[in-house]
């Protein structure tokens, strides 16, 4: 799995180094071989639930990949570009209600649901994006998306003839076959959710080795350099926030059949908070960090029965002590373990080859 | 028909000095310290809670508020110098190092309070009677209690010498320094400050409506919405800009609609946003105290 | 032929003026600079022409097009491109992945501009730093960063701010061979800078800005003798150069 902390792909006369090393060749092929024993290490999460028949790990192995997703998808907007967007669980929300309503509503088809909805999630993050995003420094964002998170929720609670009210809306339908595969089977929705979770990490993925990817970073890390160099610093937070609501949409639509019901409770902010908290764990800015900060914070506990509201308290505190003392994170960690062995060995810089 | 605008107003004026309340330790914070504290709703959750208990071990409401005040703001002052003091340099930090606040906070008081809704009697009951319209006691009392603890807080903004430190900090922190002014001590009195009066409205809040472990997102985006109204940092801008909200959202409910309640606040934050960069009533905007 | 054309350029904070009705034209390949006491409006100017600021009155032409209230990324675009006092950089990002950003202009659809020089890396020495973090390179190198990547994003015209100032006699050498071979390559260069001696061997032409407006402007040796922009320059540190 590439773990690259600043995505930009490095050139191809770098590797040409490694030649020169004679020493440790060992480690060299543990920092050579990561990205892909990463990639092979997924390869075997996602498909052992899959193959297996506990219907108990399919569920969990569902609501992670879902996680995972949401978490991957919240950090092109929050890693990559830097910006707080508080309303991620808002979207993930609308988009669970508005594949709901246009599938038990309006007879669309599920698939056909999901680009509408996405086109929805669209339009509506730009609305609120823009307004908030002309101006820098984060605090914008972060107060505009928290407030239409907030009015979503409440929107959701109390507009009883659509959304059925506080009590949520039931769920009935499921993904119609496709390609001769039914989704309908709990195996089916895992199959769903995990290729929504591929889906992300596509996207994220195509981002960090693009010119847009690097300008976002840019923006990251000097907004206003970045401007002098060239960089539209508006469109390209506009376009970051957009683009990750559209994905939490896209999940969100996974979330329906998954689960049978929709609660407002869905679009509140402290679910935001919750992916926050796992992306600071995992480590935020990197491929792999989401999907190890999923793993962390949802895996263990649920295998380990501790209760919802620990578990919780726990990341309230890893966030506090991760964003002060560790703000890679996991992820981060691994790498700078990493490169002070190579370094050790007198290895050319492993980012030659890891990203 | 006077009356009910009569009544409409008072409700309004209440209802946004409460918010004001909850307002002016956010902009404080901001203005000074750069941080958007998101933790700061939950001041005024444990604020109703501790009024609460007072109330019901048999101390009075009146012990509960102050108490509620002092234990707040002692928590505010730990706060800050635990955590908050180390991340002035960067902003953001502070904003994400609120949230795991708000988790930690958050899901122990529901762990330890259990999720259930409480009330406690408020102190005035009853209906009293003013210029032939009839309000509601303690409803009065709130509004009294609040227009004095903003006209207080402003006043000491005003008149004292640590008030003047804190507006001079906010306004150059480095000319500040310069002429002696202790940062670190003023960082902390602001966030002391702050989480008293956040304690107190929670007081108040307890004293109308019900008690919960997750109360603290409607009076926090309320305070969020009043600091983008009034100008980032501004706390005359806070003040009045709670008043127009209040009344907003009382006249909004009563002839409008009540179920769109919070949405006028959302509507007036993003107008502001668009085309009032300095707030409605900042004219230098930011870190004006 | 003029490629930066000011027009009576006022820019008013409140009611002081610290640019006033400036006036001036800087010609394609020029070597130029902008001094002037503390205070007397220069870092301003920079501002209003590079669409930091918007100016109270007047416009600014560049290449012929009028672009006054225009966004600094736009002007980045068309190749007027400003670098900041102090050096700023991309503090926790390589020198590799900096110069990558910046040449996403050039690189990209539609591309208007090459860069001038090809190969910054190695026309600025830079292969040894190429993968240190540039928050951690000594500040003369950091300077030469800033116009490295000025130039990446294919600029036309450089505005420097005050780029020598703070940095050793060596560094302050290296630094005037860098604007020298990028000034050399085609690229129009207007310097501001505090710091005479720097700009004495360096610049063609100076002009001289005090309270807002222009009292000189010329060869560095002329005005340096005219009596105005001595008794300007006498009112505070000065660094007067014969």
């Amino acid at each position: 799995m590439s773990s690259a902390s600043t995505p930009l792909a490095q050139p191809r006369e770098a590797i040409g180094r490694t030649a020169r090393v004679a020493a440790a060749p060992r480690l060299a092929l543990l920092a050579r071989s990561l990205p892909i024993v990463g990639w092979l290490v997924l390869a075997v999460l996602i498909l052992f639930p899959g193959m297996g028949a506990s219907r108990y790990l399919l569920y969990l192995g569902t609501l992670i990949a879902l996680q995972a997703a949401l978490a991957t998808s919240l950090n092109l907007v929050m890693g990559y570009a830097g910006q707080f967007a508080m309303s991620h669980a808002a979207f993930y929300g609308f988009g669970a209600y508005a594949s709901a309503l246009l599938v038990s509503g309006a007879g669309v088809g599920f698939w056909i649901s999901i680009p509408l909805t996405m086109l929805l999630a669209a339009v509506l993050a730009a609305c609120i994006g823009y307004p908030a995003l002309r101006y820098t420094g984060g605090v914008h964002l972060a107060l505009i998306t928290f407030a239409f998170g907030e009015l979503a929720r409440l929107l959701a609670a109390n507009w009883h003839s659509v959304t059925g009210g506080p009590m949520g809306m039931r769920v009935l339908y499921s993904p119609e076959p496709l390609l001769g595969f039914s989704f309908a089977t709990s195996r089916g929705l895992y199959w769903l959710a995990t290729g929504m979770l591929l889906v992300s990490l596509l996207i994220v993925f195509l981002v960090q080795r693009s010119r847009f990817g690097r300008a976002l970073v840019a923006v990251r890390e000097d907004e206003v350099l970045a401007a002098f160099l060239g960089i539209n610093v508006v469109a390209h937070k506009l376009a970051a926030y957009v683009m990750s609501s559209m994905m939490a949409a896209m999940i969100g639509t996974a979330y329906a059949p998954f689960m049978s019901f929709i609660s407002p409770e869905l679009l509140n902010a402290h679910q935001t908070i919750s992916l926050i908290g796992v992306l600071i764990l995992g480590g935020i800015g990197t491929l792999s960090g989401p999907i190890i900060g999923t793993l962390v914070f949802f895996g263990i506990p649920e295998l380990l029965r501790v209760a919802q509201l620990y578990r919780l308290v726990i990341l309230g505190a890893v966030i506090i002590v991760g964003v002060l003392f560790m703000p890679q994170g996991i992820s981060g960690l691994i790498r700078q373990r990493l490169k002070r062995w190579t370094r050790d060995v007198g290895m050319a810089t492993p980012e030659a080859v890891k990203r | 028909m006077w009356i009910d605008v009569a009544q409409t107003v008072f409700d309004g004026l209440m209802v946004g000095g409460l918010y004001a309340t909850v307002a002016v330790g956010i902009t404080l914070v901001f203005g000074i310290m750069g941080i958007l504290n998101f933790a700061h709703g939950q001041m005024v959750m444990l604020g109703a809670y501790i009024a609460f208990f007072a109330v019901t071990a048999g101390f009075g409401f009146w012990a509960g508020l102050l108490l509620a005040m002092v234990a707040m703001g002692l928590f505010g002052l730990i706060l800050e110098r635990l955590i908050f003091r180390h991340t002035l340099t960067d902003h953001m930090t502070g904003l994400t190092v609120s949230l795991g606040i708000i988790m930690v906070v958050e899901n122990l008081a529901a762990a330890v309070f259990t999720p259930d809704h409480r009330n406690f009697d408020p102190p005035l009951s009853g209906n009293v009677q003013v210029l032939g319209i009839t309000l509601s006691a303690q409803r009065l009392l709130v509004l009294v209690l609040v227009m004095g603890l903003v006209g207080a807080f402003y006043l000491f903004l005003q008149k004292t010498s640590f008030g003047k430190a804190i507006r001079a900090t906010g306004q150059n922190r480095t000319g500040a320094a310069l002429v002696g002014v202790q940062i670190t001590q003023i960082t902390a009195l602001v966030f002391v400050l702050g989480s008293a009066m956040a304690g107190a409205a929670g007081a108040l809040y307890g004293s109308l409506f019900a008690i919960t472990p997750y109360m603290a997102s409607g009076p926090l985006m309320k305070g969020f919405i009043l600091t983008v109204l009034g100008g980032l940092g501004s706390v005359p801008g806070v003040v009045l800009a709670g008043f127009l909200l209040g009344l907003a959202e009382s006249f909004g409910s009563r002839y409008f609609s009540a179920a769109f309640n919070d949405g006028y606040g959302f509507i007036l934050m993003i107008i502001t946003l668009l085309f009032f960069p300095t707030g409605l009533f900042g004219v230098r905007g930011k870190a004006r105290v | 032929m003029s490629i930066l054309r000011i027009e009576n350029v006022t820019k008013q904070f409140g009611g002081l003026a610290a640019v006033r009705e400036v006036s001036l034209e800087i010609r394609r390949g020029e070597l130029s600079g902008l001094i002037g006491p503390n205070g007397a409006g220069k870092t301003t100017l920079f501002n209003v022409v590079s669409g930091f600021l918007t100016p109270s009155n007047g416009r600014i032409f560049f290449d012929g097009d009028d672009v006054t209230s225009l966004s600094p990324h736009i002007l980045a675009a068309r190749g007027l491109v400003r670098t900041f006092q102090g050096a700023r950089v991309f503090p926790k990002l390589t020198i590799r992945e900096s110069l990558r950003i910046a040449s996403h202009m050039p690189q990209g659809r539609g591309a208007r501009r090459q860069p001038v020089i090809t190969d910054v890396m190695q026309e600025f020495d830079f292969e040894r730093y190429a993968d240190e973090p540039a928050g951690s390179l000594p500040s003369g190198v950091m300077r030469e960063l800033g116009i490295a990547m000025a130039i990446s994003t294919g600029a036309v015209m450089l505005l420097l701010d005050e780029p020598a100032a703070g940095l050793s006699a060596e560094e302050v050498a290296n630094l005037q061979r860098v604007i020298r071979r990028v000034h050399a390559a085609g690229v129009t260069v207007w310097v501001v800078e505090h710091n005479l001696h720097f700009l004495m061997g360096l610049v063609d032409r100076a002009v001289v800005l005090d309270a807002g407006v222009i009292i000189a402007d010329g060869p560095p040796r002329e005005i340096t003798q005219q009596p105005r922009v001595i008794e300007a320059y006498l009112g505070s540190e000065a660094h007067a150069a014969g």
